[in-house]
């Protein structure tokens, strides 16, 4: 995985990026949830092999945050980000 | 002084060598000519040097294999400029004035090399000897055996000097990236040619052409292309370049051999292709069989690329033992050039109803004997090949001997075996073609495809055609036949060849020449348990070495999968994975060694720390004062009369390397 599609720069190398994890995580308020579901947040993650819905943020760049849909076994863009969707 | 007539392999006329311009070096402290043009390994060749090095494991005396990258046993040292090169595959290396060319690996000499015990020793040391022997007493007895084989083992001695090269690091986007300048590459790119692609097309020799590249015949078609090329302001060329690393989104790492051009030794490319045609042809497959290891056995496509590209005859009484149609081609090339070409010894059993009539009449004509259904049992020679015995192709077992002929020089021909490196890298896979005996790419996806050798199109005509269709389709035309005035030739015979991955019968049958891998270790480690080509490999260390398997892998394959009475489909291929070929670690840091590697950073009152006559330390990139110390004072005294000052007055110091500031404002 060398390129990663920004919505407002196009193909852009993978060094331009920081990977911000798994996108259909919720973010819970850590004050009102027990400690099991908080650390799960902070702590657990999927590992799934195939399609994986995910954050990048284009820091080396135009600095945006964007969702897409990446093949984790072969690394394949399966769905760009959307130029409309705010993150 | 020119001393042309001292190379007594060299052809008074042809090959892509300028005889009016001889370079002079050094080959194990012996004064050399070769000409401009010639490889370390062409002009070793053509002043008649056929032992050059030894064995990895067993020593064992060697000579010139190939004529390319995939070389396994001429690995010599090389110091050019001061600056020395370990395990160089002579082959690939220009021949440069003044350069020194040494063997590794034998002591004292490479005549005399102590060594060569190793061989005596060889039913001992096994495929696997190192995991049963060394163990005793207790874990300790390892650390005691260590050294002594650290001293042993290796090949090239680095030295301690650090590297004075200079290395570049280039970026490239383009739309289409041809790996190989052979027939296929070419072709594709003529294709391309003022379309309005940016077309990159990358080739690993110093001149391309490929196969084709000093062949008299294809001089006039050559010549053409080249002025194709270049004429063309679309296509950029490189040559001495090769694709080493194809990754995702297809991304490819090159590393361009420049030799001082421009200051920079080495250049690393990083290229994103927008779309891919892989031409890398195919490598040659040795044949196996006892003693084919001896100097003086080459293959046969290297042969012809010596005596074509180099104007060399490898031998003076040649012998071909082939099991496929390729080679003679090379015999009657060699007749024509005036080397003696005793035999062609071909595994197959009915050849000549399919020899196309002339080249019959050829071969009679030439006094060159043909035994059908032959195969050379065995090779005779230690330090240089004296004999071959040439036995009745049996099948399983060793057919009874026919006659022996002494000769000098055996060509061997196994088969070609498509370059699919950079495709399998890239996540392309591979099928098993019976009909020729090779491992074919299966089409992955558009962006990257094989024509040509590379994708088991072993006629000039059909590569042609497909490297032209590519061509155009990837420019966006209508896709046509290729114009006449372009075909190179439309007369070459059909390639025919009959599987034969080893001669039966006792003795050392090389697999891997560089590492010493035998047909017996292959039976062991198959006994032993070690029955996945994964395991194979590791526990032989067969396809471990710099050539990476690329002349024994697919033997090897074929060997293990008789074993293990499995297909060769199922047994499989280790995994593919960059440099093809190996890369300076220099070539990777680029420029960005030293100061270059991170920044220098002061902070703003680093005039003033100067000024007041500071030391300097580095902490993380910046430059920090560590004491202001005054005339005659130690470290230690200045720390304390500055201290002492501030607790007695006011201090200053400066610590914005350490700070950042956060600025934050609410969103509107």
């Amino acid at each position: 995985m060398n390129r990663i599609p920004c919505p407002n720069c196009g193909s852009r190398d993978l060094e331009e990026f920081f990977y911000g994890g798994d996108a259909t995580l919720k973010r819970p308020v850590e004050s009102e949830v027990s400690i099991d579901v908080w650390h799960e947040f902070v702590y657990l993650r999927d590992n799934p092999r195939g399609s994986h819905s995910e954050l990048w943020y284009h820091n080396v760049g135009c600095r945006r945050w964007f969702k897409l849909q990446r093949d984790t076994l072969t690394h394949r863009i399966i769905e760009p980000a959307s130029d409309k969707e705010q993150c | 002084m020119n001393k042309i007539n001292q190379q007594p392999m060299r052809l008074f006329h042809g090959g892509d060598i300028d005889r009016k311009r001889p370079i002079n070096f050094l080959f194990n402290g012996r004064a050399l000519q070769g000409v401009y043009g010639d490889t370390v390994a062409s002009a070793l060749a053509a002043n008649g040097i056929k032992l050059v090095a030894r064995s990895f494991k067993y020593h064992r005396p060697r000579g010139i294999y190939s004529a390319g990258p995939e070389e396994p046993n001429a690995l010599l040292s090389i110091t050019i400029n001061g600056r020395k090169e370990v395990n160089a595959r002579t082959t690939m290396v220009q021949l440069q004035e003044a350069m020194e060319v040494n063997s590794q690996n034998c002591f004292p000499s490479l005549a005399f090399d102590v060594g060569a015990i190793n061989n005596l020793l060889s039913p001992v040391l096994v495929a696997g000897f190192y995991y049963k022997t060394f163990m005793w007493p207790g874990l300790k007895g390892w650390f005691f055996y260590e050294k002594i084989i650290r001293k042993a083992a290796g090949m090239g001695d680095t030295g301690l000097v650090a590297d004075s090269a200079n290395y570049e690091l280039v970026h490239h986007h383009c739309d289409l990236l041809i790996v190989g300048a052979g027939l296929a590459g070419i072709t594709a790119a003529i294709a391309c040619a003022a379309k309005g692609l940016d077309v990159l097309l990358v080739e690993q020799h110093c001149v391309i052409g490929g196969r084709l590249s000093g062949h008299s015949q294809h001089q006039a078609w050559l010549t053409r292309a080249k002025q194709m090329i270049s004429g063309s302001s679309n296509i950029k060329l490189l040559t001495q370049t090769t694709a080493f690393g194809a990754y995702d989104n297809n991304v490819f790492s090159l590393v361009e051999k420049t030799q001082g051009a421009a200051l920079v030794d080495e250049r690393l490319h990083e290229v994103v292709a927008a779309q891919c045609i892989m031409a890398t042809g195919a490598i040659e497959r040795p044949l196996v069989f006892s003693g084919n290891d001896i100097p003086g056995i080459l293959l046969a496509g290297a042969a012809e690329q010596y005596l074509h590209r180099y104007a060399i005859t490898p031998g003076q009484a040649i012998v071909i033992f082939c099991n496929n149609s390729s080679a003679y081609q090379v015999a009657v090339e060699l007749q024509q050039a005036g080397a003696n070409v005793l035999a062609v010894v071909d595994s197959r059993q009915q050849v000549d109803s399919e020899l196309k009539q002339d080249l019959k009449q050829q071969l009679k004509s030439r006094d060159i004997e043909l035994h059908q259904g032959a195969v050379v049992g065995k090779a005779i020679g230690v330090k240089f090949l004296k004999q071959v015995k040439i036995h009745d192709n049996d099948g399983n077992r060793l057919g009874r001997l026919r006659l022996s002929i002494d000769c000098d020089c055996l060509l061997v021909s196994g088969g070609w075996s498509p370059t699919v490196h950079l495709h399998s890298q890239a996540g392309g896979q591979l099928d098993y073609s019976e009909q020729f005996a090779a491992l074919l790419p299966r089409e992955n996806t558009s962006a990257l495809q094989c024509v040509g050798s590379a994708n088991g199109e072993f006629s000039f005509l059909a590569t042609q055609q497909h490297a032209w269709q590519l061509g155009q389709q990837l420019c966006g035309q209508e896709s046509t036949a290729i114009p006449v005035q372009l075909i190179l030739d439309d007369t070459d015979a059909p390639y025919h060849v009959e599987a034969l991955w080893s001669v039966p019968g006792p003795g050392k049958k090389f697999v891997d020449l560089q590492h010493d891998v035998t047909v017996d270790d292959i039976a062991l480690a198959a006994r032993e348990g070690y029955q996945s080509v994964e395991h194979l490999k590791r526990y032989t260390t067969l396809g471990m070495g710099t050539d990476q398997g690329k002349l024994s892998n697919i033997n090897a394959l074929a060997l293990m999968a008789e074993q293990l009475s499995k297909s060769i489909v199922d047994t499989g291929t280790t995994k593919f994975r960059p440099p093809y070929t190996p890369v300076t670690i220099g070539a990777w840091a680029g420029n960005e060694t030293g100061k270059h590697l991170t920044p220098t950073r002061r902070s703003p009152l680093h005039p003033w720390h100067q000024a007041q006559g500071s030391n300097f330390t580095i902490s993380g990139a910046w430059l920090r004062p560590t004491d202001y110390r005054r005339q005659g004072e130690s470290k230690r005294e200045a720390a304390i009369r500055e201290a002492a000052h501030v607790r007695q007055y006011a201090g200053i110091v400066d610590v914005s390397t350490l700070v950042k500031f956060e600025l934050m404002a609410p969103m509107r």
